[in-house]
C-alpha cells in the first residue's frame, strides 16, 4: 500500500527555482495499480524517484506498506532508504535498464544477490524462462533487442516480489507488440505477486489496464 | 560556427578542459625536468675530473720528460706522423712538500691559448690581469690563499693544496731544472665526438655508454687515458648511463601520456563532432579543426610545462641532494626536446586518434600483426644475440620488446574481453573487473603506458640491485687494503725498504703493470704476488702456482679463453686459473704471479702502486704514522681506501636516489595517464551508476567497484609489467652493460626492486579511481 499525501517538489537551477510537483495526493492498495499519466515536464519521473527515495520531497509525505512494515520515506536518512529500496522497490526504466557488463541472467539475479538471497536464483531463470529468454542466459544486453531488454528488465524488477514496482515509461519506445507484450507481463505478474505498482506512461492503452489513475498537470 | 560551438564546448566543461590542458603541462614538465636532473648529474660527474686536464683526453709519460722531448714529439706531429692528433701541450704535474704540508703542483703552458682559457674561464673576471705577471703568479685553493698572498692570480676551486700555475713557476717551486717535464697532454680528433655531443644534449649521460676511443700506439711513450688516472668516474658513467636510459623513459611514458590527453579529448568532443558531421561537416575539416585545437593547447601548455618541469627539478634535486641548492637553468636543447616533442606527439597523436575513431574496424589486420610481429622478432633476437650491433642493437631491442609489450595491451583486453563471462566471484568484483576489459580503446594506450613505466621500474630496478651488489664486491675488491700509495718505482721502490718490518704494518703488497698485445689485442698486465689474500679478491681461494693467470671478464671474452685454456705471455705459458668480473675496467687485464728474481719479460717490472694494511687501521697511531710516511715520501700519493669508499658510496647513493625519483615521475606521469583515461571512461558507467543506484547499491558498495576496477587496472599492467620488466632487466645486466663497460652486472632477482613499483602502480590506481568517486554519484 502507498499513501502519498501534500507532497511537494521544487527545483532550483542557478537562481531560478520551478515548483514540479504541488499538493499532490495519491492513495495505492496493496496489488493494485497506479498509471501516473501526463505531458512532458509535468513531474512523472520527479514523483518515481520520489517513491523510491532517491531524491527527497520538499513537503508531504511518502508512506509506503511493506512485508508487513510501515516505512515513512521522509523520516529515513539516505542510507536508510537505500536499504529500503534495494529490498522493497523494483525499478524498470524507459531505457538503459541494463547492465551491460553483465549477462542477462546476472542482470535478472542482481537484486538477489545484493540481498543475500540465494534462494532466489532457481526463481530468476525460472521468470527469464517464462519470458521468453531461456536461449538468452548467457548473453551480454547489447545483443538484446529493445523488446528483450525490457522483458529482463521487468524480470529483475519482480525477481524480489518487491511491495512496489515503479516502472517509467517502460514501454516508452517499444512498438504495439512489444509494448503489448511487456505491459501484459507487467500487470499480471504484479496481480499475482501480489506487488503494487505504479506506471507512468504517455500510453492511453497502458494507462487503461490500471486500477487506479493519477494524472499530473503543468505547473 | 564550428568554433564557436567547440568554444562553447569548453566553457561549458571546464573541468576537463582543465584537465586536458594540466595534462599535457605535466608531460613536457616531465620531460623537461628529467632532462635538467640528468643533465646536472652529468655535470657533476665530469667535474670529478680537474678541469685543468679536461681538455686532454690522454697523457703520454715516459721516463725522465724533457722539454726537448715535448718540442720534438710537436714537431713529428705537425710533421704529420700522428694525424688523429688535434692538440697537445706539456704539463708539470707532481706532489711535493712546501713548509711540511702536501701540495699538488700543477704547470701548465699558460702561452697555449687554450689552457689560459680553461683557467680564466673558472674565476679571471678582469681582463687586464691576463697580463704578463700571470705568468709569474699562481692559482691555489682556498687553503692556500694566506701563503701565497704575495704572488696570487686567483683562488680556485679545487683539492686542498692544489697549486697551479705557469710551467716555469711550477718548475720554480718544485725546484727542478727550466727543461723537465711530467707528461705531454694530448687530445685525439675523435670521429664520433659530433654525434655523441648531439646525443648528450638530447639525453644527457648517454654517451658514456658509446665506444670509447681507442687511441693508437705510440712508440716509445705509455699512454694513459683520463680515464685510466679516474677509475671512479668511469663507474660513475656507467651509473650515469643508466640515468639516462631512465630518461628515455620517462620521455617515452611522457608522449605517452600527451597522446592519451588527446585521445581522451578527442572522446569528449566526439558527441559534438558527430553531430556536426550529421549537419554535414566533413571529417577533414573537423579533424583539422581538432588539430588546430591539440597544437594550441600544446603552445599554452608547453610553455607553462617547461616552467612546471623547472621548478619540479629544483624542488626534486633539493630534496635529494640537500647540499648543493642548484639552480637549473632551461637551455635550447631542453625546449627542442620538450615543447619540441610534445607538439609532434600533440599533432601526430591527435591526427592518429581522430583516423582511429573515424575508423570502424579495430587495428590493422592479422597478417600484418604477425609481419611486424616477426620483423620484430628478427630485429630483436639480432640486436640482443649479435655483439657487433653495439649498443645501438640493444636498445633497439629493448624499444622492440617495449613497443611489442605495449602494442599487446589492445589484443590482450580484446581477448580478456571475449573470455569476460568467465570472470566470476560477487557482483562488485564482476562489475568492476570486467569493465575493466570492457572498452579496450579507451583504456589501452594508458595502460600500456601504465605498464612501460612500471616495467621500466621494475627493470631498472632490477639492474641497479643488482648494479649495487657488483659495487660493492668491486669496493671490497679494489678497496680490500687500508691505504694505496702511487708513484714511480724508485719512489715505490723506496718507500717499500723503508715500510718493510715497521711494527704498525700488517701486509703489504705490490703491484707492477705492464702493456702488451697478444693477437694484436691491448692488454694490461698486472704482477703481483698472489697468495691466498690477495688471490681472494679475486673470487681464487688459494694461491697462484707461478704458470697461472687470472684473466679479467673482457681479455676472456676477447680471447676466447675459459679456465684451464693456455695463454701465451712473452713467450711463457700460462694456464687460466679463474676469470674475474671487469667491473668498468678500461682495458682487458690480466693478473700473473710475481717471481722474485725470474728475468722473465712478463714477471719483471717496475711497480707502480703499493697497497699496505695497518694493524690498527683505524687509531690516531696509525693515522700519525701514515701522515709521517706523507712528510717522508712527498713524491707519492698516499692516500685512504676508506675515504675513496665512502664518496664512491655516496656518489653511488646519491646517483641512485636521483634514479628513484626519475622511476617515480615516470610512474606518476602514468599514473595521471591513467586517470585520465579513467575519468574518460566514466563517460560510458553513468548510465550502470544510475542504475545501480536505484536497484539500493550504497556509497561502500560503490567504492569497492571503484577498488575492483582499479585492482583489476592494476593486474591487466602488471601482468604485463612482470615480464617486460624482467626482460629489460635481463638485456640491462647481460647485454647493455658488457657492451658498454666490458662488464657482465650478476643479475640478482631479489623482491624489492619488483614489489617496489608494483605497489607504486597500485597505490596510483587504487588512488586515482577512488579520487574520481565523486563524478560517479547521481546528480
Ligand atoms: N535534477 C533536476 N534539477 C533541475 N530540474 C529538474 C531536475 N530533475 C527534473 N527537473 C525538472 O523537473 C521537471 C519535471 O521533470 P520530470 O523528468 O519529472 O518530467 P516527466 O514528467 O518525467 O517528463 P517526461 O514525460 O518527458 O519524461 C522538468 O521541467 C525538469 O526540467
Ligand atoms: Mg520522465
Amino acid at each position: 500500500m502507498i499513501r502519498i499525501t501534500n507532497l511537494a517538489k521544487g527545483f532550483t537551477d542557478g537562481n531560478q527555482s520551478i515548483d514540479v510537483l504541488r499538493d499532490v495526493s495519491v492513495e495505492v492498495p496493496s496489488g493494485s495499480s497506479l498509471a501516473i499519466t501526463g505531458s512532458s515536464g509535468s513531474g512523472k519521473s520527479t514523483l518515481l524517484n520520489v517513491m523510491a527515495g532517491i531524491i527527497e520531497s520538499d513537503s508531504g509525505e511518502v508512506e509506503l506498506t511493506a512485508a508487513g512494515q510501515k516505512y515513512n520515506l521522509h523520516q529515513l536518512n539516505e542510507s536508510q532508504r537505500t536499504k529500503f529500496r534495494r529490498q522493497h522497490i523494483g525499478y524498470v526504466h524507459q531505457f538503459y535498464n541494463l547492465i551491460p557488463t553483465l549477462t542477462v541472467l546476472e542482470n535478472v539475479l542482481l537484486p538477489a544477490e545484493l540481498n543475500k538471497r540465494k534462494d532466489l536464483f532457481q526463481h530468476g531463470a525460472r521468470l527469464l524462462e517464462d519470458f521468453g529468454l531461456a536461449d538468452k542466459f548467457d548473453k551480454f544486453p547489447r545483443i538484446l533487442s529493445g523488446g528483450e531488454q525490457q522483458r529482463v528488465a521487468v524480470a529483475r524488477a519482480l525477481l524480489l516480489k518487491p511491495a512496489v514496482i515503479l516502472a517509467d515509461e517502460p514501454t516508452g519506445n517499444l512498438d504495439q507488440a512489444n509494448t503489448q507484450l511487456v505491459a501484459d507481463l507487467l500487470f499480471a505478474m504484479a496481480k499475482d505477486f501480489k506487488v503494487s505498482l505504479v506506471v507512468a506512461t504517455h500510453s492511453e492503452d497502458v494507462a487503461a489496464r490500471a486500477g487506479h489513475r493519477l494524472h499530473l498537470g503543468e505547473v | 560556427m564550428i568554433s564557436k560551438a567547440l568554444w562553447r564546448f569548453f566553457i561549458a566543461t571546464p573541468w576537463s578542459t582543465a584537465m586536458t590542458i594540466f595534462g599535457l603541462a605535466l608531460g613536457v614538465a616531465s620531460i623537461v625536468s628529467v632532462h635538467l636532473i640528468s643533465r646536472t648529474v652529468a655535470d657533476q660527474l665530469d667535474k670529478l675530473v680537474a678541469y685543468e686536464l679536461s681538455g686532454y683526453s690522454y697523457f703520454l709519460h715516459r721516463d725522465k720528460l724533457l722539454a726537448k722531448d715535448y718540442f720534438e714529439f710537436r714537431q713529428h706531429w705537425r710533421n704529420g706522423r700522428y694525424p688523429g692528433i688535434e692538440a697537445m701541450a706539456p704539463f708539470v704535474d707532481e706532489r711535493t712538500l712546501v713548509d711540511n704540508v702536501p701540495v699538488r703542483i700543477l704547470g701548465v703552458d699558460l702561452l697555449l691559448q687554450s689552457s689560459r682559457q680553461e683557467i680564466s674561464t673558472q674565476n679571471l673576471a678582469d681582463e687586464e690581469r691576463r697580463s704578463s705577471t700571470l705568468l709569474e703568479e699562481v692559482w691555489v685553493d682556498e687553503s692556500l690563499r694566506e701563503k701565497y698572498s704575495h704572488r696570487l692570480a686567483g683562488v680556485i676551486e679545487a683539492p686542498q693544496g692544489t697549486i697551479v700555475s705557469d710551467i716555469g713557476v711550477a718548475q720554480e717551486l718544485l725546484g727542478w731544472q727550466q727543461d723537465r717535464l711530467s707528461y705531454i697532454g694530448v687530445r685525439y680528433r675523435d670521429p664520433t665526438k659530433a654525434i655523441k655531443d648531439l646525443a648528450e644534449h638530447l639525453l644527457p649521460g648517454i654517451s658514456a655508454g658509446m665506444p670509447v676511443f681507442k687511441p693508437p700506439q705510440i712508440v716509445g711513450w705509455q699512454v694513459k687515458s683520463l680515464a685510466d688516472q679516474h677509475p671512479a668516474n668511469q663507474f660513475g658513467k656507467s651509473v650515469l648511463f643508466n640515468v639516462s636510459a631512465l630518461g628515455m623513459l620517462a620521455l617515452l611514458v611522457a608522449w605517452f601520456l600527451i597522446y592519451q590527453v588527446a585521445v581522451a579529448w578527442l572522446r569528449r568532443l566526439w558527441p559534438v563532432f558527430q553531430r556536426l558531421h550529421v549537419l554535414g561537416v566533413e571529417h577533414t575539416v573537423l579533424r583539422n579543426r581538432f588539430l588546430v585545437m591539440m597544437m594550441g593547447f600544446g603552445m599554452v601548455s608547453g610553455v607553462s610545462g617547461l616552467f612546471l618541469g623547472q621548478f619540479l627539478a629544483e624542488q626534486i634535486y633539493t630534496i635529494v641532494v640537500p647540499q648543493a641548492p642548484p639552480s637549473l637553468p632551461i637551455d635550447f636543447w631542453v625546449v627542442i626536446k620538450s615543447l619540441g616533442t610534445s607538439w609532434l606527439v600533440c599533432s601526430i597523436g591527435g591526427w592518429w586518434a581522430y583516423v582511429q575513431n573515424t575508423r570502424s574496424n579495430d587495428g590493422l589486420s592479422r597478417t600484418t600483426y604477425i609481419l611486424f610481429g616477426m620483423i620484430g622478432m628478427a630485429v630483436f633476437f639480432f640486436g640482443v644475440l649479435v655483439e657487433a650491433s653495439g649498443l645501438v642493437g640493444a636498445f633497439v631491442s629493448i624499444g622492440v620488446l617495449s613497443l611489442f609489450a605495449a602494442s599487446s595491451v589492445s589484443p590482450l583486453l580484446h581477448t580478456l574481453r571475449r573470455q569476460a563471462r568467465r570472470i566470476r566471484g560477487s557482483w562488485l568484483v564482476r562489475l568492476g573487473l570486467r569493465e575493466v576489459i570492457w572498452f579496450p580503446r579507451d583504456l589501452a594506450v594508458a595502460l600500456a603506458g601504465l605498464s612501460l613505466a612500471v616495467a621500466t621500474a621494475i627493470g631498472v630496478g632490477l639492474m641497479v640491485d643488482s648494479f649495487r651488489g657488483d659495487f660493492d664486491r668491486m669496493l671490497e675488491r679494489r678497496l680490500a687494503y687500508d691505504w694505496s700509495v702511487v708513484g714511480t718505482a724508485p719512489d715505490l721502490l723506496k718507500f717499500k725498504a723503508a715500510v718493510e718490518g715497521a711494527s704498525q704494518l700488517q701486509r703489504i703488497q705490490t703491484y707492477a703493470k705492464n702493456q702488451m698485445r697478444i693477437q694484436g689485442i691491448p692488454l694490461e698486465v698486472n704482477v703481483t704476488r698472489l697468495d691466498r689474500y690477495e688471490a681472494r679478491r679475486y673470487g681464487i681461494s688459494r694461491s697462484l702456482q707461478a704458470n697461472e693467470v687470472l684473466v679479467g671478464e673482457q681479455a676472456a671474452r676477447l680471447l676466447h679463453l675459459q679456465i684451464g685454456d693456455q695463454l701465451n705471455l712473452a713467450s711463457n705459458a700460462y694456464i687460466v686459473a679463474g676469470i674475474f668480473a671487469s667491473f668498468g675496467d678500461l682495458l682487458p687485464r690480466v693478473v700473473v704471479q710475481e717471481i722474485v728474481g725470474d728475468a722473465n719479460t712478463v714477471a719483471v717490472s717496475m711497480p707502480d702502486t703499493i697497497n699496505f694494511n695497518l694493524v690498527q687501521s683505524n687509531s690516531d697511531d696509525a693515522a700519525a704514522w701514515v701522515e709521517g710516511l706523507r712528510v717522508e715520501f712527498p713524491y707519492l700519493e698516499i692516500h685512504s681506501q676508506q675515504s675513496t669508499r665512502k664518496m664512491a658510496l655516496e656518489t653511488f647513493d646519491r646517483t641512485f636516489a636521483i634514479t628513484s625519483v626519475l622511476i617515480a615521475i615516470a610512474i606518476m606521469v602514468a599514473g595521471i595517464g591513467l586517470y585520465i583515461a579513467i575519468t574518460a571512461l566514466r563517460l560510458n558507467q553513468t548510465v550502470s551508476a544510475k542504475l545501480l543506484s536505484t536497484m539500493g547499491v550504497n556509497r561502500w558498495e560503490n567504492l569497492g567497484v571503484d577498488l575492483a576496477r582499479g585492482f583489476g587496472i592494476g593486474l591487466c599492467a602488471i601482468l604485463i609489467a612482470l615480464p617486460l620488466g624482467w626482460g629489460l632487466g635481463w638485456i640491462l645486466c647481460h647485454v647493455v652493460n658488457p657492451r658498454a663497460f666490458g662488464w657482465t652486472v650478476t643479475m640478482q632477482l631479489s623482491p624489492w626492486p619488483i614489489l617496489g613499483p608494483v605497489m607504486w602502480g597500485l597505490w596510483f590506481v587504487k588512488g586515482r579511481s577512488a579520487g574520481g568517486r565523486c563524478c560517479w554519484r547521481l546528480n
